[in-house]
């Protein structure tokens, strides 16, 4: 098994709270610049309204999609993509969310 | 990365927020706890993020210059990461290669001090986090 697999990631909560808090979330359309394989992704999305991950690496995308939560797959578009050319209109999202990855 | 801070202000609508949540410091509190103690044994090693903090700052003050974004709120706060034991951890730390070292004389006393702390005991690492708002800040051109 995996080591990390024996982790327990901030059980109280604060990450997520600490977001939300911040961001105010509930129902707007969300830009996530390296969102890796998700983790937290799945954590606030159910508060917005649309979610965007962009991870640049492309086995880390096809990972997030295979944990992708299947109640999420309608509300999380995950994007291969380098952040320096994002592949997106003008003025598209709410909010972006460099979580770990400025 | 301020290159890509710039292709954020553009996607995002006028008066959108951009956050960053990050963590910062190269040091990781490391400490045993029980349902009664919390009992410090030491610190990882993070010196290998202080490029990359540095980096970060400097974009966040860069986009802010350019008249990109306004920072509104900051706040720093603790985020901790449990383990069943410092093996656990350091093993966990070796697999990953990343920028965090688990030195020998503080898994020996991490070790020694989870020994005598009880079958409740667990293993935690401390992250100091920083999460900022920025508001867009809207342009003609």
């Amino acid at each position: 098994m995996p080591t990390d697999m024996h982790q327990q990631r901030d059980p109280e909560q604060t990450e997520i709270r600490m977001l939300r808090d911040f961001a105010d979330l509930e129902g707007k359309h969300i830009l996530e610049i390296g969102s890796g394989d998700g983790r937290l992704t799945w954590r606030y999305a159910r508060f917005a309204g649309r979610v965007t991950a962009l991870e640049p690496h492309a086995a880390t995308v096809a990972q997030a999609k295979k944990l992708r939560p299947a109640d999420l797959e309608a509300k999380v578009a995950l994007t291969c993509s380098q952040a320096e050319q994002l592949p997106f209109a003008k003025k598209t999202f709410d909010r972006a969310i460099f979580a770990w990855s400025l | 990365m301020v290159h890509a801070l710039q292709d954020v202000h553009r996607v995002l609508v006028d008066g959108g927020y951009m956050i960053d949540l990050r963590p910062v410091g190269v040091e990781y509190a490391l400490e045993v706890v029980t349902d009664e103690h919390v009992i410090p044994v030491g610190d990882a090693d993070a010196a290998g993020r202080a490029a990359r903090d540095e980096g970060a700052n400097q974009a966040a003050e860069k986009i802010q210059t350019m008249g990109l974004f306004n920072q509104e709120a900051h706040m720093a706060f603790n985020l901790y990461t449990y383990w069943p034991t410092p093996s656990d951890y350091k093993q966990y730390l070796d697999e990953r290669q990343g920028s965090t070292c688990l030195h020998d004389d503080v898994l020996a006393h991490a070790l020694d001090v989870f020994k005598h702390a009880g079958p409740d005991a667990r293993f935690r690492a401390c992250h100091s986090m920083i999460i900022s708002r920025y508001r867009k800040v809207s342009r003609t051109d």
